[in-house]
């Protein structure tokens, strides 16, 4: 009988030691594994509303034909190369392999034509050292919403800085127009359009999108992932929609309504066969504790 | 203050036989059987909790739920936990109240079934959850409208009066193991705690009969409820092959076949564990639940018959492709299967008294348990299969659903689950009244009334 005994001590003591141990060997994270992984790095440049950079790095380690998400890696961005003088910051990857940093303006210096921007990985626990790096020239993606004869336009301009300082039209250069809604991006073209030699493009605004009850509406001009410029956008607030009317009568209260327009009959319905079933509940619980009640005065 | 006289216990007037009862239903520790036993059980069980732990982590993504099929074994497992749950009430409410004496030895295994059921119905609800750290919200921000918050209110209050109806009919056999029970003082400690101080006494008495008699009648619509508001989530969607009216009634009808099902086999199970304990479980009770489960069988063919037969009849649409499916199609070997080794051979063999024998009744059964978890997987994934929207430009994994193996090791974990928390609860509580057995052994018993 000891022996059994000992058999399933041994068993359970098996399962707590290395069940855990068999669902961190298949992660990434696991700091005892002392071979390091195969890793991919990449790094994105986001300009936002022209004053705010980004960089944003995702790093993958390979588990077996998959690449998966490196968590908690330390990421270094630096300019131009990778040495401390050059450290724009450190970020740490989130449990997606993704780390962002948004880039201290004061550390950029002078306005220049092109910035190079660094990621690296290095004495990671689980990947091996890696960097990568992207450069991207000085742009300027501006918007403007006029109505002209009862015509809404959109202008998009798009300009860069050449090399000896001076600012220059970006032409040729994909940019896609947008409207913000709850969950993403309505497109507003099904191509995108070219900017001209001016670097300009004019469009004509539908009418007819709905905005929020004041007519509100965030338009969005976006240039994805270009060679020179990385990933631009510009948003700005217009009251060009139609304004969102809440029609009061639809709060009528029925079955279909929201929980808040529960129907009457049902709430009363629901609510009394509840408290007639839990009233019994209650009152047999009551009685549990007369039974109890009963035995104590026996035994005083 | 002064105190009623107790009334001659009959225990201390049939000692003898009382004490031989005792030595025979009395808890008792594991054999080498049991552990065997505790250890597999313990063992699936962990493997489900170890993928679960996965599925945790990484969400439904591990399981092969998709747009389509957005409900999978997980749901027919909840269902099946459902229906069999119901055989509490069968036993300890319906033949209570229809003054069916026979019923004694089986009413703690129909609540042990009842309880251990109810509970993983409620935690594989939770297993079925994406993100089941917002549980809560399903209270917090509950649609009245819902049938699935009208689910969650009654499998609660099912629990709680199946629960109830576990614990008082044992208040009496507590009290026996704390005065009688030879083990460690721990557990006497507890036996004593829930014992309440019982001391037969004539007040103590009216109470327990007049709570349970109440709890009787007030668990037989909590249970049609529980299982018609679960049939109401399919019911209740424009489905094809969920769109019914029969669904109460057929989803209640066949909760009780395999309820009855569920305790023939646990019947058989302590039975042939236990020594001497045919003399509780005779062939009398196998033979009566035997013509039960018939008479439950034909009134579930019944509402089978309805819920087949006339959309068969008409035939029309998205409800014709379900049925050939289910009829001809990829479905039909499981579907025919259920149908006929699930509940037309059971019925044929139980007509037969050597049907009615503990190891025939017990295999037919077991035949039932099985059928009806495979039909629960019938009622569920076909459905979802035959949406009315074309499924158009859509991955290959998406039109169809095979369960992946960590789906089927966490079902399988949570029956295993289920039968641990039986399997502890005959461990450590008898599985048979043991004062009402020996109560009904006295020659001079008298059933007692409601005052």
């Amino acid at each position: 009988m000891n022996n059994i005994r000992a058999s399933i001590q041994y068993l359970v003591l098996l399962c707590i030691t290395h069940l855990p141990g068999f669902a961190t060997a298949q992660s990434v994270n696991d700091t005892t594994t002392t071979a390091k992984s195969e890793a991919s790095i990449e790094l994105l440049y986001t300009e936002s509303n022209n004053n705010s950079k980004i960089l944003t790095v995702t790093v993958k380690a390979k588990v077996g034909e998959d690449y998966v998400g490196v968590e908690g890696a330390v990421v270094g961005f630096f300019m131009t190369e990778a040495i401390p003088e050059n450290s724009l910051g450190n970020s740490t990857t989130n449990d997606k392999g993704v780390a962002v940093l948004v880039v201290p303006l004061e550390k950029l210096g002078a306005l220049r034509a092109n910035y190079t921007f660094v990621a690296s990985i290095e004495n990671n626990t689980t990947v091996e050292d890696q960097q990568e790096e992207i450069t991207v020239s000085e742009s300027n993606l501006n918007m403007s919403l006029e109505e002209v004869d009862s015509v809404r336009q959109v202008v998009i301009t798009l300009q860069t800085t050449d090399a000896a300082g001076n600012t220059i039209p970006a032409a040729d250069v994909e940019v896609r127009l947008f409207v913000q809604r709850m969950f993403g991006l309505l497109p507003l073209s099904s191509d995108p359009q070219l900017t001209d030699e001016q670097g300009e493009i004019t469009l004509e605004f539908p009418a007819a999108i709905p905005g929020d009850t004041a007519g509100n509406l965030v338009v969005v001009a976006k240039v994805d992932e270009h060679e020179l410029f990385g990933n631009l956008d510009f948003r700005k607030k217009i009251r060009w929609g139609v304004p969102l009317v809440i029609d009061h009568n639809k709060n009528i209260r029925e079955l279909w309504s929201s929980r808040e327009n529960a129907p009457y009959y049902l709430i009363i319905l629901v609510n009394s066969m509840l408290i007639g079933i839990w009233g019994v509940i209650a009152y047999i619980v009551f009685q549990v504790f007369r039974i109890r009640k009963l035995g104590r005065q026996k035994v005083a | 203050m002064t105190m009623k006289t107790n009334k001659p216990s009959r225990i201390q007037t049939n000692a003898e036989r009382a004490d031989a009862i005792m030595a025979d239903l009395m808890p008792k520790p594991f054999g080498l059987s049991g552990k065997i036993w505790v250890v597999v059980l313990s063992a699936i069980f962990l493997l489900g909790l170890f993928f679960y732990v996965e599925q945790f982590r990484f969400g439904l993504g591990i399981t092969a739920m998709r747009d389509y099929s957005t409900w999978g074994i997980y749901i027919s497992n909840f269902v099946f936990f459902v229906a069999i749950s119901l055989v509490g009430s069968l036993i300890s409410a319906i033949l209570k109240l229809t003054g069916v004496k026979w019923r004694t030895p089986l009413t703690r295994i129909s609540e042990m079934i009842a309880v251990a059921s109810i509970i993983f119905a409620a935690l594989v609800i939770i297993v079925d959850m994406g993100r089941p750290d917002r549980f809560l919200n399903v209270l917090l921000h509950a649609r009245i409208q819902s049938p699935i918050t009208w689910d969650v209110i009654v499998i609660t209050t099912y629990l709680t009066i199946s629960l109830l109806l576990f614990y008082l009919p044992l208040i009496p056999d507590f009290a026996l193991m704390r005065d009688r029970f030879k083990g460690p003082a721990w557990q006497i400690k507890i036996y004593t705690w829930l014992a309440l101080g019982w001391s037969n006494l004539p007040g103590q008495e009216k109470i327990l009969r007049r709570s349970e008699q109440i709890l009787a009648v007030l668990i037989i619509p909590v249970a049609f409820g529980i299982h018609t508001v679960t049939s109401w989530l399919f019911a209740t969607t424009l489905r094809p092959g969920w769109d019914s009216n029969n669904f109460g009634p057929y989803f209640v009808s066949g909760a009780f076949m395999v309820g009855a099902g569920g305790v023939i086999a646990a019947m058989y199970i302590f039975r042939t564990h236990y020594s001497n304990w045919s003399k509780y479980l005779t062939d009398k009770h196998f033979d009566r639940m035997g013509r039960l489960l018939v008479l439950l069988s034909l009134v579930y063919l019944y509402f089978n018959i309805n819920e087949y037969f006339v959309p068969a009849y008409k035939m029309k649409g998205q409800e014709a492709e379900h049925l050939k499916a289910l009829f001809f199609g990829r479905y039909a070997p499981l579907f025919w299967s259920v149908q006929v080794f699930g509940m037309i051979v059971p019925i044929i063999l139980l007509l037969f008294p050597k049907g009615r024998k503990p190891l025939p009744i017990f295999l037919i059964s077991i035949l039932v348990i099985v059928g009806a978890w495979f039909k629960r997987f019938l009622i569920v994934i076909p459905t979802l299969s035959h949406p009315y929207i074309p499924m158009d430009r859509v991955p290959e994994s998406w039109q169809h659903y095979l369960p992946t193996f960590k789906e089927w090791s966490i079902t399988a974990g949570t029956l295993a689950g289920a039968l641990l928390i039986i399997t502890f609860i005959a461990r450590f509580l008898p599985a048979i009244p043991v004062v009402e057995t020996i109560e009904e052994a006295d020659p001079n018993h008298v059933e007692p009334g409601i005052e």
